[in-house]
């Protein structure tokens, strides 16, 4: 276009109009284009939260479908990372990516307290004392590393070792070859010894000849749970101390504060997937409670079989032997707020071994109904 | 005349675009409500899952387990004993209340050589809300005389 063509076309109202025009396009054009973006980016991260909360649902209805499940072994893929929390005896856990916190403070779920990775090794078993009482619930993946301080002659470490899921991450050490142990970088290393090798071996021996092979930032990692039963037999009662590495510029295992008990070989289980003072904790509390609401029901229902005249004197008197001992399991278990001590779980293992007789003698009579 | 055609295209993209987002709320609008149904149903099948393993009902003879078997006795137990504890607003509350949630449990005969009985174990419906439910055929074992009757466990499930 000549020179002076232009000049006329952009020059007075007309030329006015024709430059507002293309602001007007440019703006508009603009604006209509930072909705669209604004739309996908919101549309991205809306993405990634839905993942993120239907992997919690997953989880969730994991953990509630574990409720109707006899004794099982799975794997689960879950892809995602999951953190266990327990605070002031409220369970709860998040999916990476998730805004909500989930609570299961009716389910025990014993599991190391962050679980990474596309699958979850699953093990349900049921909590028996001496009457069913709740399923328990055992979560590890590949990623986390057992190892058990001793061999396999040791009966306790080897009931333990054969409670984990097969396609997990476990392994004997011989206390001898501590010093030569190497970080493999698992997400978490549990350590498992009983309290004579710990004694031994380990209380030292960790201090100087693991110092080497963990590195300051992976500290938190490592994992020591030494289980201390009574007379040395699972199927007893006893303390479990929970130890974690480091902290506070200390170079050393560190024994988490409190008393920790178990009375049953799956409470015991349940410490050793877990590694973790304040889940196990939780779960144990949780066991209590629901102990009690059991026996209480059970309490109940004797009241009622005692109601029918056809019972003969002596399933009479063994079921108002049955109802004292499950009163007395009520009793133990009233409060799971207070701190139990030894002797009071060594009570309440006495109790369950005396309704396990109880109740063994009215099966045994063939006029009477057990109890359970 | 040129800047008032390009206002009047603008608006009638912006037009557009508007009611292609409209259209597509509407169609997420059915896939979320089918979603939300689903996970009802899920729901309502891991609840019914996990009652079928409940200690508050089952049968059992020391560890062996009679599937699909509810205790007589615990049936006439279980009901009062959930009732109270409403009342007590304790730990028994709070683990039914989390567990069952929103739902209506009860078991009736259908089949017996005695009267036929029903129980409603725990009732939190609520009115006019939207409803599911499975049933579950069990036999309910009385061990005061050591016999049987076939009944059905409704579950319902209210959104």
């Amino acid at each position: 276009m000549p020179r002076l063509c232009r000049q006329k076309a952009f020059s007075g109202r007309k030329g006015f109009e024709l430059q507002f025009n293309w602001l007007f396009v440019l703006i508009a054009g603009g604006i209509i284009l930072l909705f669209f973006f604004a739309v996908i980016k919101n549309q991205a991260s809306g993405a990634e939260t839905e993942q993120a909360s239907e992997l919690q649902q997953d989880v969730d209805f994991l953990f509630r479908g574990s409720l109707g499940s006899r004794e099982s072994e799975k794997i689960i893929p879950v892809g995602g990372k999951v953190e266990f929390f327990c605070d002031e005896g409220v369970s709860t856990y998040i999916v990476e990516g998730s805004k909500v916190f989930s609570q299961y403070n009716y389910i025990s779920v014993f599991s190391p307290s962050i679980l990474d990775g596309d699958h979850f090794l699953l093990r349900t078993d049921l909590f028996r004392a001496p009457f069913h009482v709740m399923p328990f619930l055992y979560a590890t993946n590949d990623n986390v590393e057992y190892v058990f301080v001793g061999n396999e002659s040791e009966e306790t470490l080897k009931i333990l070792f054969d409670g984990l899921p097969k396609n997990s991450t476990k392994r004997f050490l011989d206390p001898s070859q501590l010093g030569g142990f190497k970080d493999n970088n698992y997400d978490f290393t549990i350590f498992i010894s009983n309290q004579s090798t710990f004694e031994d071996e380990m209380s030292d021996v960790m201090t100087t000849k693991l110092a080497s092979a963990i590195s300051k930032n992976r500290e938190d990692r490592f994992l020591l749970v030494v289980l201390r039963p009574k007379n040395d037999i699972v199927d007893y009662y006893g303390e479990i101390d929970f130890y974690t590495y480091g902290g506070s510029g200390v170079r050393k295992f560190q024994k988490a504060k409190g008393d920790y008990l178990f009375f049953t070989p799956e409470l015991l289980l349940g410490a050793v997937y877990s590694g973790d003072a304040s889940i196990y904790s939780c779960q144990f509390q949780k066991a209590i409670q629901r102990m009690n609401l059991i026996s209480r029901l059970h309490m109940e229902r004797i009241d009622a079989l005692l109601q029918v005249p056809k019972y003969e004197s002596d399933c009479v008197a063994e079921y108002g032997q049955m109802r004292n001992v499950l009163s007395d399991i009520a009793s133990q278990t009233e409060d799971p707020g207070k701190s139990m001590s030894l002797d009071d779980v060594g009570d309440l293992f006495e109790s369950i071994q005396e309704a396990k007789q109880c109740n063994a003698r009215l099966l045994a009579k063939t006029s009477c109904h057990p109890v359970y | 005349m040129q800047s008032s055609e390009t206002i009047f295209v603008v608006v009638i993209i912006i037009m557009i675009v508007i009611l292609g987002l409209v259209f597509y709320s509407k169609a997420h609008e059915g896939s979320v409500k089918q979603d939300i149904r689903e996970q009802r149903v899920l729901r309502m099948i891991s609840l019914a899952h996990a009652l079928s393993n409940w200690p508050e009902l089952e049968c059992s003879t020391l560890d062996a387990r009679d599937f699909d078997c509810i205790d007589r006795m615990k049936l006439k137990v279980l009901s009062d004993f959930i009732s109270e504890s409403r009342s007590e607003s304790g730990y028994a509350f709070n683990y039914y209340s989390d567990l069952l949630k929103r739902s209506s449990i009860s078991v009736t005969e259908i089949y017996s050589y005695k009267d036929k009985e029903s129980w409603v174990l725990y009732n939190n419906s609520i009115p006019g809300a939207t409803r599911e439910s499975v049933f579950i055929p069990v036999n309910v074992y009385d061990p005061s005389d050591q016999t049987f009757s076939f009944a059905l466990l409704e579950l319902a499930v209210y959104e």
